[in-house]
């Protein structure tokens, strides 16, 4: 590997969005699977301060967002949701697939950060390390995604989260 | 037969020519070269001006105030000048810049010439982009500098439509977008996820941050609506 190079760089010569950087398998996009009536949760674990990051989720099929008090209504169903992280407001997002779906939809999540108040992905060293967690009960799979935002070298505990795939209850 | 006997005689013809070395014909010669060169080069000039497309040919007569200059020494040649018209040195008299009918923009007021309003105060894009290559912290990672020191939009490689495009900036309001990102249908900012917004802590503080992240993207009207229906009930 030429370090002259940015993993973004690596990606765009290669068109592809896994890498091999150290050893480690470098992804431009996180992707998992989400069964009807399973629900995914995002927990940010660490979040490096100085830049405002954010998460960037898409579906191939809508999801609903699952409210965190009954006194808040329900979250729209969209396929295409970002944010961007802030811990001292919340920790924690929740997404959860409609019951009623019977394909399993796919789950895209990447990592962006903010430049002049826009959002920014994919450029400069970007990039995050997905590591496989022993499933927890009650959970399908359990991730934690290390991601680099683009500014500066590679760091990759820049924004670090949990990622779960639970399934619903039945009755929720 | 016939043709070799002409040939010879041509021939002959020219052998006379050059081997009488007086000094009168020789003399001749040249002065016969040289006009034949000159036709030869006007010839090909004007021929070449036409069949190449070249607007000027090189053989042209000078600009009118060129010639008033060259012969009047009076006039500046403003033709010659590498200052943009109208342009006036300071300390220079008036006299002897540019003849005011010729400078297009000196007969306008300055009074005349409008405000740029403070939406178009936006630095320019190629200058933005400039400002944007920052060798030691790029905004845009180290492999977008080369195009931005050239005053070109950064790139990136989209995994999920798998090409590669080129940041956008509205000059006008200065906001910067991919391409990419609007393809999606549906796509919610920030304000859609009012209500998935979920804290682990659970304490007042957060739970007031929330409050207010919620009044401010206005999904407070959705719990008014909620509530205001249970009143009627």
């Amino acid at each position: 590997m030429n370090p002259a190079r940015t993993l973004a760089d690596r990606f765009r010569t290669q068109r592809t969005d896994r890498i091999r950087v150290d050893g480690n398998e470098v992804v431009s996009l996180f992707e998992t699977e989400l069964p009807a009536g399973a629900a995914i949760e995002i927990v940010v674990e660490t979040l490096r301060s100085g830049t405002t990051q954010g998460i960037a989720l898409r579906s191939d099929q809508p999801v609903g967002v699952v409210a965190s008090s009954p006194d808040l209504p329900d979250g729209p169903q969209t396929p295409a949701i970002d944010t961007f992280v802030d811990t001292t407001v919340f920790d924690m997002v929740e997404f959860a697939a409609d019951a009623d779906l019977q394909d399993i939809t796919c789950i895209q999540l990447w990592n962006t950060w903010t430049i002049d108040g826009d959002e920014q992905a994919w450029t400069g060293n970007s990039g995050m390390i997905v590591e496989e967690l022993e499933t927890p009960d009650g959970a399908v799979a359990q991730h934690r995604v290390w991601c680099s935002d683009g500014l500066g070298n590679p760091s990759f505990d820049d924004l670090v989260l949990v990622v779960t795939v639970t399934l619903s209850e039945p009755g929720d | 037969m016939r043709e070799r006997i002409e040939d010879s005689r041509f021939l002959e013809w020219l052998r006379e020519l050059f081997t009488d070395a007086s000094a009168e014909s020789m003399f001749r010669w040249v002065i016969v070269a040289w006009a034949i060169l000159v036709l030869a080069m006007v010839v090909m000039d004007r021929f070449g001006s036409g069949l190449l497309g070249r607007s000027r040919p090189l053989v042209q007569a000078p600009p009118e105030r060129a010639r008033t200059w060259r012969w009047g020494r009076r006039t500046p040649p403003t033709t010659y000048s590498l200052l943009p018209t109208g342009t006036t040195l300071p300390g220079v008299s008036s006299a002897a810049s540019t003849p005011a009918e010729s400078i297009p923009l000196s007969t306008r007021p300055l009074a005349a010439i409008p405000e740029r309003s403070s939406a178009s105060m936006v630095v320019p894009n190629l200058v933005y982009w400039q400002d944007a290559a920052d060798p030691v912290a790029p905004l845009f990672g180290y492999e977008n500098n080369e195009r931005l020191g050239n005053g070109e939009a950064p790139e990136r490689y989209n995994p999920i439509t798998g090409r590669v495009e080129a940041l956008d900036r509205d000059e006008r309001t200065g906001r910067l977008y991919w391409p990419g990102d609007s393809e999606s249908p549906n796509r919610l900012g920030v304000d859609g996820l009012t209500a998935t917004l979920t804290t682990v802590a659970g304490d007042e503080t957060e739970a007031g941050a929330i409050d207010d992240e919620l009044h401010e993207v206005g999904a407070d009207d959705a719990l008014d609506a909620a509530e205001f229906g249970d009143e009627e009930e």
